[in-house]
């Protein structure tokens, strides 16, 4: 995932209208803007190999099902709905499994935590840490994306619904298929690892 | 009393205000006692809040128009 601040399509009623009338400028815009999003998506739970096929079967519903978008949800998360609709039936055609071994809160990470549940070691101040500073240089964001790339099925999508896209938790359960306490705990194990991720960056400038 | 490992276990629901008062009392607490974990809270927000930047980087032109031209092109079959 390569990433960079990027403006999004602005979905207002103007943009709706005309993206309901599959208007080619407006839709073009949205596939520019939310072809990157809905492919990290469908990567995250069907992996690469299937990713492109299973945004491409997305956008042709997408395309097809807009002239009748009743705008109950915002066009955004009604596409994330699709593409993961579409991914986990490709995943589930694939026979796969999505695993949700030892669902506990429970971090047995003797490596960051002693016996008595203490920090191992102090944490390093973050350079990012003042107020006028960009948090992610192309070098953490390198790790950043290695790292997200790196997640277990679900909590690559989970983290990136939630906290990139910032989705709410029900859209998420939803479009994922996961309980509400599945969420929790799998969201929160993304955000640590990432965090630690981050902080091993900045105590060694490496990935 | 809460451990830095419980702080770390729990920071998600700390920072998402799902704890119950009880626990968020808890955790105040050992915030105040604990520079480490301050640290680690104040930087686990600041992931969390910069996280948004995290957008995928946009489609060129070309791309786009090859892709809107796949979609139209399977939605008339």
């Amino acid at each position: 995932m390569t990433t960079k601040m990027s403006k999004d399509i602005e979905l207002t009623d103007t943009t709706l209208d005309a993206l309901i009338k599959l208007d080619d400028t407006a839709f073009k815009a949205l596939v520019k803007t939310y072809h990157p999003k809905l492919l990290m998506l469908a990567n995250s739970i069907v992996g690469i190999s299937f990713g492109e096929e299973v945004v491409q079967d997305a956008w042709i519903s997408i395309y097809q099902n807009l002239p009748n978008f009743e705008r109950r949800a915002s066009l955004k998360t009604w596409m994330y709905r699709i593409t993961s609709n579409k991914a986990i039936s490709r995943l589930r055609r694939e026979k796969k499994q999505i695993n949700f071994s030892s669902l506990t809160n429970d971090m047995s990470d003797t490596e960051t935590f002693d016996e008595t549940g203490h920090w191992r070691s102090t944490q390093a101040k973050w350079e990012m840490d003042q107020p006028d500073s960009q948090l992610f240089s192309h070098e953490l964001q390198d790790c950043i994306n290695h790292t997200l790339s790196q997640l277990p099925p679900l909590q690559q999508a989970i983290f990136m619904l939630s906290d990139i896209e910032g989705e709410g938790s029900e859209e998420v359960c939803n479009n994922l298929e996961v309980s509400a306490s599945n969420l929790r705990v799998l969201l929160h194990r993304a955000r640590f690892k990432l965090y630690k991720h981050i902080n091993h960056f900045q105590e060694t400038g490496e990935c | 009393m809460l451990s830095c490992k419980n702080i770390a276990e729990q920071s998600s629901e700390f920072v998402d205000k799902k704890l119950k008062p009880k626990q968020k009392l808890a955790y105040f607490l050992h915030l105040l006692m604990c520079g480490n974990c301050r640290r680690y809270i104040q930087h686990f927000r600041l992931m969390l809040k910069q996280s948004r930047n995290l957008q995928p980087k946009s489609l060129s032109d070309e791309h786009a128009e090859k892709i809107l031209y796949t979609i139209k092109h399977a939605s008339k079959k």
